[in-house]
């Protein structure tokens, strides 16, 4: 195994951690918001598309403190792969692995772009 | 109760998945549709934030087997989230019922392939692209034989990836069959090699579209929740179950389960 493999096992090892925080912020959020005779998925029967940004608002205005704890975990976890892209284009920087490191430096900018999409759509 | 349910749905999802080599999305999204009612984008979206979960978990472990070629993993990164950006937009226009054939279809493909023997092929040349980047590479057999690999069709591939991408995005799926057979075929990977590279890469494409459906308010927490928990979980024992597991067994019973739920969408998509 050559060092950058080794440098991304140490990463993979450190995203399994994030992977635990992210769950328990989703487990604590769900836990203090949880009903167990309401039907949840049927508010979900016909697709309205309400932004995130708008939900926010209406969560912040009624201190819905469960909503922000779940959406930071789930945050937190699609930030996984984005930081873990991250990392690798220094490690390839630092090996003077200069294309790979433009490659992963481009995909880094296409996952941010992705999400800014979201918001404008 | 529902919100229970679900939970325990996605447990069998995440195990299943674990042990057959699979995303849990061809479970999770089929249950919430059909069972529960849910809109597909939404339940798509949902099943996006499982396959984080379950590929960064595991990240650590295909790294260890030594399988996973991390430089074929960042250049076809790049094709997949160009996709899964284009399957996002795609989405935005597309009906619910197309999704529901097009899941159909994907389940049909999905179960024949199982049924299929993979075999490895090779190529004795590298395409520039591979001499320029190293791609080429060895690994281990199961009986301790390093074996070299070089690696061609590089363009092939990377074109491949993009598809593999948008259909992850429109789905809510790993895409893992496409990236494997096209790293494969137009590549000649080693299968051992594609499969774990694939493992791999799966959670950096789902994050390309689920951020995007976070933000557009796709991704709701009331289905979320229990699915991303459940999976997690399932993953986890499944990982543990491996090796005392029957998995052809299950694998042969579950291919039938595909089959019927395959039906089942793809007449839907027609109502």
């Amino acid at each position: 195994m050559d060092e950058i493999e080794n440098l991304e096992l140490t990463i993979s090892k450190f995203l399994r951690l994030g992977i635990l925080i992210a769950g328990f912020f989703i487990l604590v959020g769900w836990l203090m918001d949880f009903s167990l005779w309401e039907n949840p998925f049927n508010h979900f029967q016909e697709y309205r598309r309400v932004p995130f940004m708008d939900l926010a608002r209406v969560a912040w205005a009624q201190r819905d403190w469960p909503f922000f704890l779940t959406y930071l975990g789930l945050f937190i976890l699609i930030s996984l792969p984005v930081i873990r892209v991250f990392l690798t284009a220094i490690l390839f920087v630092k090996q003077k692995e200069m294309i790979l490191a433009t490659i992963a430096g481009m995909v880094l900018f296409f996952l941010i772009l992705s999400m800014s999409l979201g918001i404008e759509l | 109760m529902y919100s229970l349910i679900m939970l325990l749905v996605s447990i069998v999802a995440g195990f299943l998945g674990s042990l057959l080599g699979f995303g849990g999305g061809i479970i999770v999204v089929p249950v919430l549709t059909l069972f529960f009612g849910v809109d597909i984008r939404f339940a798509v979206a949902a099943s996006l934030i499982s396959i984080i979960a379950t590929s960064s978990g595991a990240a650590a472990s295909f790294l260890k087997d030594h399988l996973t070629n991390l430089r074929v993993a960042v250049l076809l990164e790049l094709g997949t989230v160009l996709g899964a950006i284009s399957g996002f937009l795609i989405s935005t226009y597309i009906q619910a019922n197309w999704l529901y054939l097009l899941f159909g279809f994907f389940l049909f493909f999905s179960s024949i392939m199982m049924f299929k023997k993979k075999k490895d092929s090779t190529s004795l040349v590298n395409h520039p692209w591979s001499d320029k980047l190293g791609l080429e590479s060895k690994y281990q057999d199961h009986l301790g034989n390093v074996i070299h690999y070089k690696v061609a069709g590089v363009p092939w591939g990377l074109f491949s990836m993009y598809f593999a991408g948008v259909l992850s995005a429109l789905l809510g799926i790993g895409s893992g069959i496409f990236k494997v057979l096209a790293m494969d075929g137009f590549m000649k990977i080693p299968v051992k090699v594609s499969s774990a590279t694939s493992n791999f890469m799966i959670g950096v494409t789902a994050s390309a579209s689920a951020g995007a459906y976070l933000m557009r308010g796709d991704i709701r927490p009331e289905i979320a929740c229990p699915v991303s928990l459940g999976i997690i979980f399932g993953a986890f024992m499944g990982a543990k179950a491996l090796p005392k597991m029957p998995a052809d067994t299950i694998r042969k019973f579950f291919v039938e389960v595909l089959l019927i739920v395959s039906a089942q969408m793809i007449y839907k998509g027609f109502q």
